[in-house]
């Protein structure tokens, strides 16, 4: 008699804890929290949160109707992340956009237009930011969003290394390449990179291709067309397959480990983003320089960096924009920057006032170059481009050939929607 | 009479949570796949058209795709012997009694329980040419020469990786075969040795036939955890150089994530699902087939 009882007993709290959990998964669409203040929720780099969270805490504490909920994960996890919560119905207010995203988050109605928003607010366009800055972002006439962290890369040069083969800082691409056989017999490396990474060739090592004035395609009007196979590109390819033979060979080698053989002076020329300045290369007491990327006409280097939009399906995008033009204020701006300000005022501010460490950047800014325009299968591109330049470089298929071959598939990918 | 029908009934109601919960865990995923597999869902764009078998179509005709489906079960087919023979020696190892034994039956379980990424972190830098320790002691005993990388090419970073996921696996394989080793009734040794058989035939005959059951499930189990082997072969080439390592979830990670083509991804994972449930099949068709074999002959 106990033991049915005791089974009664079990099966009503088995239904009533199944009711219970069936209306805890019930969305509530509310968004404030339980001290009335509307929640705007945020994605953001991990890397970034340091600097950023002192400047969200002020302006939750000016505006205490408002609170901002960070959610900061790795960069590398981000598009990940957008994509999955937007899917989810459940976006976030406030996204942080890699610029060669931008077209695929368009696309997709990930983002917000801004122009709206833009009319009658303290942030101006064409005031505040390069126009190349903002211009990623702008598609269809629509303005979906804005510069937050661009960046650009010079080369940094190992002091110690050059001083022991007797070299004067390179000029040329040529003028790296020529310090291979003497860098080796001393058991360095002349430059390294990360070739698991797809962008490398594009972005890091990339810097190079621009200033041999070569690119992956170009962008005429409306018009892509695939660009691997000019003289340039070919130039550059066989450049970096020459430097390969005093380059680290393992494809295991990340970005940090080169960083580190520089820092103990086994890689004499590292790419350097203005994001390093914050980093381990200045801390670790390594004698460096910092000089624009050598080139055969021209200096350029590759301009990238990161936008911020609103969510098209956010909750609350009215507090979010609230909050986006107090980030905007060029003081906030540049207490929030890791790479380069977008704002133009923010460079009044410090540490970017300080021009001996920041002048080489804004020097080389006014040529950089977005390395390709954004467009729906940029990564699809990236992944053809650097596949073909892994095997050029390694000498598995000669340079030509295998640039002939992603030209080929670029090509096609470029007339896909 | 009414009694029984109500015991009857209980039992069902009580696991009824638990099964709605399992199938919606087990097949929601499978048919949302399959759903997603059939329709042009991109994240990219806001509709998402049905295509019916468009995308199956587009990846088997890839060559990307065909040669990282042989490369996976190449790669799956040569880790599972690896741990096997690693495995099985090794618990051979541990039936022997000598000083010291319980330390390795302590220390053996490490690698197994290290997650991937550490793994493929801690052998990536063992093997890196300029700071790599194996590569130190490989030079020094002149079995490498100098400069010797086994990131530069495929075939030795495939074999890098394979490395890898061995010492990670062959642990599970050492302490299932060990503990049913250990079970194995003495006499049946003694008989044997009795009756004129070497340490070979003790081996082949007693100790296998002892431990088939256990050896083919830790070999079941370890295709369906190798097959989707990611996080390993992520972190030590991302699939490189030149797509030499690159096996069936990166791609599908690649095409999910990178290219944000769900549909293609989608069609993916059920090509996977597939080719392991079509191996595991095959592979129960010849057991049977071998057994009846073995039956007939007897």
């Amino acid at each position: 008699m106990k033991l049915i009882v005791m089974r009664k007993v079990w099966f009503v709290a088995l239904l009533m804890v199944l009711s219970l959990s069936s209306v805890g998964c019930s969305k509530d669409g509310s968004t404030s929290n339980s001290s009335g203040a509307e929640v705007v929720t945020m994605l953001m780099n991990q890397d970034d949160l340091p600097k950023l969270q002192p400047v969200v805490d002020q302006f939750m504490l000016e505006n205490p109707h408002i609170k901002i909920d960070i959610e900061a994960v790795k960069f590398t996890e981000l598009d990940r992340k957008i994509n999955l919560a937007h899917s989810s119905g459940n976006g976030y207010d406030i996204i942080p956009v890699n610029h060669t995203s931008t077209p695929q988050l368009v696309g997709g109605q990930v983002l917000e237009d801004l122009t709206p928003y833009l009319i009658g607010s303290s942030i101006n366009l064409e005031k505040s930011f390069n126009p190349s800055n903002y211009d990623i972002a702008n598609i269809g006439g629509g303005q979906y969003a804005l510069p937050y962290g661009p960046d650009v890369r010079v080369l940094a040069y190992n002091k110690t290394l050059l001083d022991r083969i007797g070299a004067e800082v390179p000029k040329t691409p040529q003028d790296m390449l020529d310090m291979g056989p003497a860098l080796q017999k001393i058991g360095a490396y002349v430059m390294g990179s990360d070739r698991k990474n797809q962008w490398d060739p594009i972005y890091i090592t990339g810097s190079f291709m621009l200033s041999m004035g070569a690119n992956v395609y170009t962008k005429k009007g409306d018009v892509f067309t695939a660009t691997s196979t000019t003289p340039e590109m070919i130039e550059y390819v066989e450049w970096v397959k020459a430097m390969y033979q005093f380059m680290p060979k393992d494809i295991s080698v990340t970005e940090d480990q080169l960083k580190e053989l520089f820092i103990q002076n086994k890689v004499a020329f590292y790419i350097y983003g203005p994001w390093e300045h914050n980093m381990r290369i200045p801390e670790s007491g390594v004698d460096y320089g910092l000089t624009l990327i050598p080139t055969t006409g021209t200096t350029s280097s590759a301009m990238g960096g990161w936008l911020l939009g609103l969510g098209n399906n956010g909750r609350d995008k009215s507090s979010a924009w609230e909050f986006i033009e107090y980030l905007y204020e060029p003081s906030n701006m540049a207490s929030i920057s890791l790479a380069l300000p977008p704002v133009k005022e923010a460079f009044g501010y410090e540490p970017f006032n300080n021009k001996a460490l920041y002048g080489i950047f804004e020097e080389q800014m006014k040529t950089a170059q977005i390395p390709i325009a954004p467009m729906v299968n940029s990564n699809k591109i990236a992944e053809v481009y650097s596949t073909y330049f892994q095997q050029a470089i390694t000498g598995v298929t000669p340079v030509y050939d295998a640039m002939e071959k992603a030209q080929i598939e670029i090509e096609k990918l470029l007339k896909t929607e | 009479m009414r009694q029984t029908n109500k015991v009857a009934l209980t039992p069902y109601i009580l696991i009824l949570p638990a099964v709605v919960t399992l199938l919606s865990i087990l097949l929601y995923p499978i048919i949302s796949s399959a759903w997603m597999s059939m329709l042009d869902y991109t994240f990219t764009k806001v509709e998402r058209p049905f295509v019916l078998f468009e995308n199956f179509k587009e990846i088997l005709s890839d060559d990307l795709f065909l040669s990282t489906t042989w490369r996976t079960i190449l790669w799956t087919g040569i880790n599972i012997v690896g741990m096997t023979i690693l495995g099985l020696y090794t618990a051979i190892l541990l039936t022997c009694k000598f000083k010291g034994n319980f330390i390795i039956k302590a220390v053996i379980l490490i690698p197994w329980i290290l997650p991937q990424v550490v793994t493929g972190f801690t052998w990536s830098w063992m093997m890196t040419q300029d700071f790599g320790i194996l590569n130190h002691f490989l030079i020094k005993l002149g079995v490498v020469p100098e400069g010797f990388s086994w990131f530069q090419t495929g075939g030795f970073a495939f074999a890098a990786t394979i490395i890898a996921n061995v010492w990670r696996g062959f642990p599970f394989f050492a302490l299932m075969l060990y503990a049913k080793i250990s079970s194995l009734p003495k006499d049946q040794i003694e008989a044997a040795k009795i009756d004129g058989a070497n340490s070979i035939h003790v081996f082949f005959y007693i100790t296998v036939a002892h431990i088939r059951g256990v050896l083919s499930t830790c070999i079941l189990l370890s295709f369906l955890w190798t097959f989707n082997a990611f996080d390993i072969i992520f972190v030590m080439t991302n699939g490189g150089p030149n797509n030499a390592t690159l096996t069936l979830p990166l791609l599908l990670q690649r095409e999910a994530f990178n290219n944000m083509d769900l549909g293609n991804a989608s069609a993916m994972a059920l090509v996977m699902l597939f080719i392991m449930v079509g191996i595991l099949l095959f592979s129960i068709l010849v057991r049977s087939l071998f057994r009846k074999l073995k039956g007939g002959i007897a």
